[in-house]
């Protein structure tokens, strides 16, 4: 089992380098053409300046398909967020979602949480929205435990939205990461959630106090 | 290097002597006990299983203990692509007390590893997942609790540290005592802290020690001993049968199909070609007979098709076992659980 494995490694690895050797923009864009994540990854983490220059030269259906390739390598590249970060409000609905969901894979930055949590509370399509909530809720692979408190202020914040899909989608975030709601519910009564969000509030001041 | 022999929880060292004295069968609150120094190392669907894929490595070593001779050494490998693991079974529990006891040795605290008691919904935070986590962040062991990393102490490399959780499954709190080796005072002394999750009546049936799972990025190199899980209330666990298990797996399975819902599926399957559900099923009603050698040719045959074939290696595991064939029992049963044997 672990014999071929080993072989067909270094076969990648070889052709990757006689093709590096060749050309290595032509290689890359080979395998982004192909979506060979494995092979992207055996060359390493010197492929995102290019990934990034095709990507920002790119058409949309390209655009997406780095984005997706981006998201399923998780290298942190900040050259990567910026490039995204263009594209975090375009009005095509396929790249917006793979922007959304890339995002929290190559970056911790403020500015990532931020744009979906703008996304999340303020985009007119309650399905751009709940994409935005999932990239919040499962995507911020590099987040630390410090960074995350911008991430749990936004999503307490959404939970005192007045539409109710937003307060919907922030608890629903909120309990991907934590494991709780709180007692909240995005239905009740405005004086229950309230309450509730005076619960969250107080929890994440406890959480900051233990950074 | 020797954690000192008094281990502060008497409550343990008390269930322990109870068990020691009680015959296998007869009811005990111990759940869960591994001291790796009686023999009882084998992994298997009762016990526990092994997880050493990658770089990583889980096997016994008698480089550090805190008691007896032997201990289990965790080794993770940063950007391997998989992590170390040692996962143990016990019988699901949500209420009552729950009493969590092991030693752990790190040699160096900033490399990260992660220690988790979870129930059915495995390791997520939130009802029925994660109940206690602990884990090492930048030198220092961190809880999980209500959701918020705590810090609780700065660990020294190479120290034996005993930990000692009283968990109130019902109330969803517990207690947490941690001694350092060479000290009869707790270096940390908790009450009452909410468990993982703040979750009240969370069940739990899984203790779990890792490298790092998430984002791969541990060279962790750490011991753990005296694994010990005990229930506030005496539980009749059957002794076992075989290494790993306490009943046999087709006779498991009997017990959970009630008879006429198996009769009926047989009929049906009967009229269609002999596929892999079929052939396993007549291998079952072989094995329950205990006609071994058709029990085992059946089993072979459904395995040329199965899918998922881990239940077939146990079933043949279970057959190798009563025809005395132990080398192959163990071998087919490691397919699945893995092997705590130092390579």
């Amino acid at each position: 089992m672990r014999y071929p494995r080993i072989v067909g490694l270094w076969s990648i690895l070889l052709l990757s380098g006689l093709l590096v050797a060749a050309s290595p923009n032509s290689l890359v864009v080979a395998l982004i053409a192909g979506e060979d994540v494995a092979a992207l990854k055996a060359l390493g983490p010197q492929v995102l300046p290019e990934m990034v220059r095709l990507y920002s030269s790119g058409d949309t259906a390209q655009r997406r398909r780095i984005a997706g390739l981006l998201y399923r390598l998780s290298w942190k590249s900040s050259e990567a967020a910026t490039a995204l970060l263009r594209d975090v409000e375009t009005e095509d609905v396929g790249l917006r979602i793979s922007v959304q969901y890339a995002l929290g894979r190559v970056s911790d930055q403020p500015a990532v949480v931020d744009a979906l949590l703008r996304n999340m509370v303020g985009d007119p399509d309650p399905f751009l929205r709940d994409k935005a909530a999932c990239a919040l809720a499962y995507d911020q692979v590099h987040l630390s435990e410090a960074a995350k408190v911008r991430l749990y202020d936004g999503l307490i914040r959404a939970l005192a939205s007045e539409v109710e899909q937003v307060r919907a989608i922030a608890i629903q975030a909120l309990g991907v990461h934590t494991g709780q709601r709180k007692g909240f519910f995005p239905e009740a009564p405005i004086e229950k959630r309230r309450a509730a969000i005076a619960r969250w509030q107080k929890w994440l001041a406890e959480y900051k106090e233990n950074l | 290097m020797r954690l000192a022999a008094r281990f502060p929880l008497l409550l343990v060292a008390s269930l322990l002597g109870a068990v020691s004295a009680a015959p296998a069968a007869e009811p005990s609150p111990i759940l869960v006990r591994y001291s790796w120094d009686d023999g009882n190392v084998e992994a298997g669907p009762d016990t526990f299983s092994v997880y050493r894929n990658g770089r990583s490595s889980v096997q016994l070593s008698n480089s550090f203990r805190a008691s007896g001779t032997q201990s289990v050494e965790f080794r993770d490998v940063a950007g391997d692509g998989d992590f170390p693991e040692l996962l143990g079974y016990f019988p699901e529990r949500r209420d009552g007390w729950l009493i969590v006891h092991f030693a752990l040795l790190v040699t160096d605290p900033n490399e990260e590893l992660n220690i988790a008691l979870a129930g059915p919904q495995r390791f997520v935070l939130g009802r029925d997942g994660i109940s206690l986590w602990l884990f090492t962040r930048d030198g220092n062991l961190v809880q999980m609790t209500d959701s918020i990393p705590k810090r609780l102490v700065s660990l020294k490399p190479f120290t034996w540290y005993a930990i000692d959780a009283d968990l109130d499954l019902a109330a969803g709190r517990y207690n947490l005592q941690i001694f350092e080796e060479g000290s009869d005072k707790a270096v940390v002394s908790l009450l009452g802290q909410p468990n993982a999750a703040s979750q009240p009546g969370s069940a739990v049936s899984l203790l779990s020690f890792v490298g790092s799972p998430g984002l791969d990025r541990s060279n962790v190199v750490y011991y753990l001993d005296d694994v010990v899980v005990a229930s506030s209330r005496e539980v009749a666990l059957p002794p076992f049968v075989a290494p790993g298990r306490r009943q046999f797996l087709a006779d498991q399975q009997a017990e959970e199909t009630p008879a006429e819902e198996a009769t009926e599926n047989s009929a049906t399957e009967a009229s269609k070609a002999p596929d892999t559900a079929v052939l396993e099923r007549r291998g079952d009603e072989a094995f329950r007979r205990r006609s071994l050698p058709e029990a085992q040719q059946l089993y072979e045959e459904a395995l040329q098709t199965a899918k998922q074939p881990s239940t077939l290696f146990l079933k043949l595991s279970d057959v190798a076992f009563l025809r005395g064939d132990l080398a192959t029992e163990k071998a087919l049963r490691e397919k699945i659980f893995g092997s705590l044997d130092p390579r």
